[in-house]
């Protein structure tokens, strides 16, 4: 009762918090020197055109009229207007790049979480190893550089020095898309028993996702191995192989639990972040995603879609942080006996 | 009854401040790793500040072409090659320091102050509606990962390394304020802030003399620790063609510039990004050394 209290009051602030990310961004975008139209349909266009687009897009509109018009249309009718670069509905536009963003999103958090906790995990247990040293400095890089760092130096060893990945875009030319089910070509292809463009597809994620997922990665290698080691040390530990416990049930069953709330607390938030990580990664690989999309409306100032796209990202950021809380509540019971004390 | 005035404690003198220092860097070069970061720290300022002098060719840093020695790889004369338009990237990539160092120095200059206040009066005043107001709205700005903000604010300004600087700034005051609400909400409730209270000292004396003290050594391993991202941030709009313009060097557009020509000419991208990543890490593992020296807790 208390928790589904507690997670109804998140969702409704969540609301508020998407209503003021919504002004926010109505006003960045409304403030843009220069006629959005004109810049639209170019130098050359007739002033009645312009004139037109204008009333389409009610820019003869004060702006709190035009949020006022924004909001309605979205309620009432999911409408995000027409993006002025696609000549097309947001939404669809959305709908149409969501899906290679999120595929892109899904490898690289799994690879990111895998790898990243596995590290933590293996030197935590093998303190001093060589693993251990290797996580040390992999997180110092891992989190110094920037992903279009990585991008950059993985096109520069595997597009050329030792061409064996694919460097631009999301399935090479001569290779049909699968049968749109889910949007994602890995998927579909799989769904369909197309093994060919299933490994052609997997092959252009590989350099985008791991370049994407390093940041998070050393990140949660250096957390799951110092809050790993913390434990080990605790009385409990002490405690439970004084008993006979074998060490391999004390790891697994009891360890592996505690130590990765902080872990998990800051993982998925991470993993939400690749969305934003992918408006430079998405453009340096041309892949043809939400990110790119975001990227290429916010350079060509195309007024709704840079407010489209940035209401999906900041809904899905904000319902991350609220999964969060009700994951870590979940695994620590201690967290949630305070909130009920409270 | 007499009323007295009551006497403050005097702040701390300078002998009691060296001390304090002494002690801090001690803690802090028990650590070796710290110590190399800090001596690259000194040596990336050293090399900002000091780059016409130290650039072997302090001309290319601007609109200078020269297309006899274009595209050279890396040689005695040129380390780290030139580019297309025959400018040693060396020299380039060590102008391009000082816009890095820059954004640093002026978006953590910015965004301390103005998060710190916002922090400090929505803390001290928690359960208000102040408090209210002024953490929903720092809630908005934190509703989307820095980098995106950032990205749509600069995009609308006119493109420049202070309006890059200004748009970081819009996306990073709410983690001071943040920081500063949870500090200011918990030392309110001390008692020491409660004597003050009954003495009869004023909202600002309390706030910035007897608050904000204790809040300094969390704002300062913040700062410390930020430094990198900020760079991070700095070097990804600029890859993007949001920062520096041309022909100003900017590492980030250095890099883009050179990724066009890859893998032929990859000299022109890969130093200026091998030194995005010098810099972040010797600012991360100097911001480490003073979160170890500044965190009381220490075996």
């Amino acid at each position: 009762m208390n928790m589904v209290f507690f997670i109804l009051r998140r969702l409704a602030l969540a609301i508020l918090v998407l209503f003021g990310l919504s002004i926010l961004i109505f006003i960045i975008a409304r403030v843009i020197p220069g006629d959005p139209a004109r810049m639209a349909l170019g130098p050359r266009a007739p002033e009645y055109a312009i004139e037109n687009l204008r009333k389409q897009m009610y820019l003869d509109k004060p702006i709190y009229e035009q949020y006022y018009i924004w909001v309605k249309n979205f309620l009432t009718k999911g409408d995000l207007g027409i993006s002025l670069l696609t000549r097309r509905p947001v939404q669809e536009d959305i709908k149409e790049f969501f899906p290679a963003t999120l595929e892109l999103v899904i490898v690289s958090g799994i690879f990111m979480a895998v790898t990243g906790i596995l590290l933590g995990v293996v030197s935590a247990r093998y303190r001093e190893s060589w693993v251990d040293s290797f996580t040390r400095v992999l997180a110092y890089f891992g989190i110094a550089t920037p992903s279009f760092v990585w991008l950059v130096l993985f096109i520069l060893l595997f597009g050329y020095v030792w061409p064996i990945l694919p460097t631009v875009g999301r399935l090479s030319r001569g290779i049909t898309p699968p049968l749109h089910i889910t949007g994602m070509f890995t998927i579909d292809s799989l769904l369909t028993g197309n093994w060919r463009t299933f490994w052609d597809a997997l092959l252009h994620l590989i350099m985008p996702a791991i370049a994407l997922a390093m940041g998070g990665l050393s990140q949660a290698a250096r957390i799951t191995r110092s809050s790993m080691a913390d434990h080990m040390d605790k009385d409990y530990v002490t405690l439970l192989s004084a008993f006979g416990v074998p060490n391999r049930s004390i790891f697994m069953k009891y360890l592996l639990k505690f130590s990765l709330i902080p872990t998990i607390s800051i993982l998925p938030l991470d993993i939400a972040a690749l969305f934003a990580n992918g408006f430079i990664a998405e453009t340096v690989v041309n892949y043809p995603g939400l990110s790119r999309y975001g990227m290429s409306a916010i350079l060509n100032k195309d007024l709704n879609a840079i407010v489209g796209v940035i209401i999906v990202l900041g809904a899905i950021y904000t319902l991350v942080t609220i999964l969060i809380d009700i994951i870590v509540a979940y695994l620590d019971p201690r967290v949630r006996l305070i909130r009920r004390a409270t | 009854m007499e009323v007295r005035k009551m006497k403050m404690p005097k702040a701390m003198d300078f002998s009691q401040k060296w001390d304090n220092f002494k002690r801090l860097s001690h803690k802090f070069s028990r650590s070796r790793i710290s110590l190399v970061g800090l001596f690259s720290v000194v040596i990336i300022i050293t090399l900002a500040i000091f780059a016409p002098l130290i650039a072997p060719y302090p001309e290319h840093a601007g609109a200078f072409v020269d297309y006899a020695h274009a595209s050279i790889p890396p040689c005695r004369e040129h380390l780290f090659g030139t580019d297309i338009m025959g400018r040693d990237v060396l020299s380039r990539t060590i102008f391009a320091l000082r816009g890095a160092l820059l954004m640093a120095i002026g978006v953590i200059g910015i965004v301390t102050p103005i998060g710190v206040i916002v922090g400090l009066v929505a803390g001290y005043n928690s359960g208000s509606l102040v408090d209210t107001i002024l953490m929903r709205i720092s809630d908005v700005f934190l509703a989307l990962p820095s980098l995106v903000l950032a990205l749509a604010v600069a995009a609308v300004l006119r493109p420049t390394l202070f309006n890059a600087m200004l748009a970081v700034c819009v996306s990073w005051w709410p983690w001071y304020a943040r920081l500063t609400y949870g500090l200011a909400s918990s030392i309110r409730n001390e008692t020491f802030v409660q004597a003050a209270q009954v003495i009869g000292a004023s909202h600002f004396h309390i706030i910035f003399k007897e608050v904000l003290p204790n809040c300094l050594s969390s704002i300062f391993t913040k700062m410390a620790l930020d430094v990198g991202w900020v760079i991070l941030i700095g070097a990804s709009l600029s890859f993007v063609g949001l920062g520096e313009q041309p022909p100003t060097p900017a590492l980030g557009t250095m890099v883009a510039d050179g990724a066009r020509y890859l893998p032929e000419l990859w000299w022109v991208c890969v130093f200026p990004a091998l030194v995005i990543v010098w810099m972040i890490l010797s600012f991360n593992l100097f911001g480490d050394g003073v979160r170890d020296a500044l965190s009381p807790e220490e075996a």
